[in-house]
């Protein structure tokens, strides 16, 4: 299959004062379309530099992301806006919910930003779909933290991206909304066949992907296809390879 | 929600306050300048009964309008700040969920827009609303003024002028966009990643030491300039107005680059006289988020400066320029005969009609025949020749006889020229005596033409003579006067000689009142009197109206303090939980508002005596012709300011304390746990 996003030797450097760090060292890396891809690694590892940098929303040091064959590279900031809006689902770990509107709303939101008219019933369908159909007129502060999150994931889905790129959503969730969480993107990549990035520390998480990426130092020491393993469960395999990095 | 500026509203009605306080500025600055029209307006309609005198006086009346607007433009001012500081504060609040925007496909046109249509919302409400009240409010001014003139003033019912109306609904609108321009570009620069870190309350900030460095280097140098050079000593019409206004900018600029630093100072001695953990919290706090302290801070002490300011000037103009072009009469003794009882106040007498002011052919006659041979007489005619108006052009000017003006050695002070060069001028035909702004308006000079509107088309004028006339008045030769006017004169202007024996020269004039008793006999000095107090009537409306402005900058302490509040809702929530009494917490907030208020009000005095002493120095009075020592006029001007500035420096910690009542309620309501941060 094509590769729908690629990263050619990224690499990011922040400076701090005088000193410069590391974040992400020349990432070679592509996604398939339809993929489930989770990234893990320790702390500092770079892996949210490394989704940051695929979403547009940061500019590498040296290197470059190709959406579709497109470089962003030389991308002016409202070419690279027009990705996020209509090909790009961002999904955050404080859910980034406006306070100011209803659940519907907020789902609505991205269209709404495009200068189109969201029809109810694809907004209705959506809210069905996260199961939060009865919660349409209510506001953030109404919902618990799982549901504002599936809103987000809503949201996320509104505009039918290529792409969706979740950072540690299940990060501020209790297990049984996180794994309503995971159901959500599972079932958007096999069902919609939309590609899915997230960064995750959840080892339970990163199992729901069908490949993990391990970054360690702003590099990728390892990449598990999760169609392949065997004897252990999943979770226990991620865990392993974890374990080892952190070692 | 079905376009992007959905959201505009959304964010307006997700912040009441917020919004309610920003909509009280704007309706605040249009509601003054359109009362001050309604206030201009009945003063027209009460004291001008015909159209004659309507066009004689307008010159004097139409001094007010640019005082009001000025009035209602520093009010709108202290507004537009306010609304900066609101929609500044607002954005770095808001700047997690506008990374979002941006991070969901807003573009940044897109994010500007939304925060330039929240402005466009709020002037619009602002506006209507402000046009709405501005009767109400005219009418409470007209009221109080009322009550403090007396019989000094009379008014008529009147509404606004529709220019006025105009301005004000656009001067509202164009600074509330203007005041949002920069905090929706800063928002519009929000990059998508600031939607994934978590919002952090501001520390104690740094002091950019090179900005007041050059804050206070520009301050020094600004004052010293003019206190040892002063401009006004040689600048002239219309350097004078143009310079000022520069110096008058510069000396705002440097203010707001040592403010911080001043705040600073501040707080450290406020460390030091609050001594305790409150003490040191209240004082630390101030210091946090500079920029919105300061700005806040600004605002108070720009009303100050602007109460100082207008108070000063009105003083240094009015008394010191207008007043001291009478000294001459003064000193002579003089005094005019005239229908008008000018000293039992200008209402009771000027709401009259034309005729019963002008003297009658008779009384004329009678008057010069009664004090032949005791005193020089010149009888004045009052005309506007729009030509040589000093200010504006609806100005009167004095139709004399120039040989009887020089006489009386009252009616002109000569810069360039002197009688022996004027009077053949005067007496061969057209010549006019103006004061140097008219000269400079014209760029003509000494026995230079100009041309005037008669009453059958223009008229080539001499100018014979350039220098300081009674009240800035110009003065036109009357051979022409048949072409000018074809009215009795308004008074006789008398001045005894010098070996005239005053009781006798009473006991005349007496005998002259007896027998016509429509005549007022109005001594200089009298006059000066009533002068200096219509003067302070005047100054007291205009600064009751100032007082507006004082609290445009109370909602803006009060913004602050709510802004702090919700920024600081946790670190409350800590103070609580680990044992501070409501009590106590009260005690942190108010004593930060007052601390600000403090500051404001100290700041606001000096900034202002210093504004007063830079305009008066600067300015001068060259353009009416009067040389005065500026430095003497300077000190006392500001003794008048310096009082009203010293109520300010109490009242600002008052009101800033008041304004902080209201958001310390609604944080001291909350329980601990409510403010403590949850997992989300």
């Amino acid at each position: 299959m094509a590769a729908v996003l690629q990263a050619e030797k990224l690499s990011k450097q922040y400076h701090m004062g005088t000193v410069t760090v590391d974040a992400l060292r020349g990432v070679d890396f592509h996604i398939e379309a339809g993929e489930f891809v989770a990234i893990m690694g320790p702390s500092g590892s770079g892996k949210s530099t490394l989704l940051h940098l695929l979403g547009g929303l940061d500019n590498p040091t040296s290197g470059d992301v190709l959406l579709d064959g497109r470089r962003y590279r030389g991308m002016s900031d409202d070419q690279l806006t027009l990705i996020r809006r209509r090909q790009i689902g961002f999904i955050f770990q404080f859910f980034n919910l406006l306070p100011t509107l209803t659940a519907a709303e907020n789902v609505a939101l991205p269209l709404v930003i495009d200068g189109k008219r969201p029809t109810p019933e694809r907004v209705a369908d959506l809210l069905a779909l996260i199961g939060l159909g009865d919660r349409h007129d209510h506001r953030p502060h109404q919902l618990s933290g799982g549901q504002q999150q599936r809103v987000a994931i809503a949201r996320a889905l509104v505009t039918q991206p290529k792409i969706v790129l979740a950072d540690e959503p299940t990060g501020n969730l209790d297990s049984q909304s996180g794994q309503a969480v995971l159901d959500l993107l599972r079932r958007a990549c096999d069902e919609h066949d939309q590609t899915i990035i997230m960064v995750t520390h959840d080892h339970h998480a990163a199992a729901t992907a069908d490949r993990v990426v391990f970054l360690k130092d702003g590099g990728i020491v390892n990449t598990l296809d999760m169609n392949m393993t065997d004897g252990k469960t999943r979770t226990q395999t991620v865990a392993a390879v974890m374990a080892d990095l952190e070692l | 929600m079905k376009s992007i500026y959905g959201l505009a509203w959304r964010n307006l009605s997700a912040n009441r306050v917020r919004s309610l306080l920003s909509v009280l500025a704007v309706i605040l600055g249009v509601s003054v300048t359109i009362a001050g029209s309604i206030i201009i307006e009945s003063v027209r309609e009460g004291v001008l009964k015909s159209e004659e005198l309507r066009v004689l006086m307008e010159g004097l009346i139409g001094l007010l309008d640019p005082a009001m607007l000025f009035i209602g433009i520093a009010v709108m001012m202290a507004g537009g700040f306010l609304i900066f500081n609101t929609f500044g504060m607002a954005i770095t609040q808001r700047r997690q969920q506008i990374g979002g925007l941006r991070a969901l496909g807003m573009t940044r046109g897109q994010v500007m827009r939304v925060i330039l249509a929240e402005a466009a919302l709020l002037a619009v409400v602002g506006v209507v609303l402000g046009v709405v009240l501005s009767g109400v409010l005219g009418q409470v001014m007209v009221a109080f003024i009322k009550q403090l003139a007396g019989d000094m003033l009379a008014f008529g019912d009147a509404a606004p002028t529709m220019p006025v109306v105009v301005f004000a609904a656009v001067m509202g609108l164009v600074i509330t966009l203007f005041s949002v321009l920069i905090p929706a570009r800063r928002a519009a620069r929000v990059a998508p990643l600031d939607a994934l870190r978590k919002p952090e309350a501001a520390g104690v900030e740094g002091i950019s030491r090179w900005k007041t460095a050059l804050g206070a280097l520009l301050l020094t140098a600004l004052l010293a300039y003019v206190i040892a050079a002063p401009p006004g000593e040689w600048v002239t019409y219309p350097l004078d107005f143009t310079l000022t206004l520069l110096f008058v900018g510069l000396w705002l600029a440097g203010v707001s680059l040592v403010l911080p630093a001043l705040i600073s100072l501040a707080a450290q001695l406020g460390k030091r006289l609050m001594p305790g953990t409150i003490g040191r919290l209240v004082t630390d706090n101030v210091q946090r988020a500079r920029g919105r302290t300061s700005l806040t801070v600004f605002t108070l002490a720009f009303a100050l400066l602007v109460l100082i300011g207008l108070t000063g000037f009105l003083k240094f103009f009015l008394l010191y320029g207008i007043g001291s072009s009478m000294e001459p009469a003064e000193e002579r003794d003089a005094l005019f005969i005239t229908r008008v009882d000018i000293l039992k106040g200008w209402g009771a007498t000027i709401a009259l009609d034309l005729d019963s002011i002008l003297l009658t052919e008779e009384e004329h006659q009678a008057i010069l025949e009664t004090v032949e041979g005791s005193a020089y007489t010149v009888s004045s005619y009052f005309v506007v020749v729009p030509e040589i108006s000093f200010l504006g052009d609806a100005y009167f000017s004095y139709m004399l006889d120039p040989t009887l003006a020089r006489n009386t050695q009252s009616m002109f002070t000569f810069t360039e020229g002197d009688w022996d060069f004027a009077l053949p001028i005067m007496e061969a035909g057209c010549g006019v005596l103006v004061v140097p702004a008219v000269a400079a308006r014209h760029n003509a000079g000494l026995g230079d033409t100009i041309s005037v509107t008669g009453r059958d088309g223009p008229l080539e004028c001499t100018i014979a003579g350039i220098g300081s006339g009674v009240a800035g008045a110009s003065i036109i030769s009357d051979t022409v006067r048949d072409q000018i006017t074809d009215m009795n004169p308004a008074l006789v202007l008398v001045v005894p000689y010098a070996d005239t024996d005053p009781v006798t020269f009473q006991a005349t004039l007496d005998a002259l009142v007896a027998a016509y008793p429509t005549l007022h006999i109005v001594q200089i000095t009298g006059f000066m009197v009533v002068l200096e107090d219509s003067l302070d009537i005047v100054n007291v409306s205009l600064n009751a109206m100032l007082l507006l402005a004082t609290f445009a900058a109370a909602f803006g302490v009060v913004n602050t303090m709510m802004m702090s509040m919700d920024e600081r809702r946790h670190e409350f929530g800590l103070l609580r939980a680990i044992g501070t009494t409501r009590a106590q917490m009260r005690r942190l907030i108010i004593s930060e508002a007052a601390l600000m208020g403090i500051i404001g009000g100290v700041v606001g005095f000096l900034a202002g005596i210093g504004v007063l002493v830079i305009i008066v120095m600067t300015y001068g009075l060259n353009s009416i012709g009067v040389a005065q020592n500026l430095r003497t006029a300077a000190m006392a001007s500001a003794q008048p300011a310096a009082v009203m500035g010293l109520v300010g420096v109490i009242v600002a910690p008052i009101i800033a304390s008041l304004a902080a009542w209201l958001p310390a309620r609604g944080i001291l309501r909350e329980k601990p746990v409510a403010a403590i941060p949850r997992l989300q």
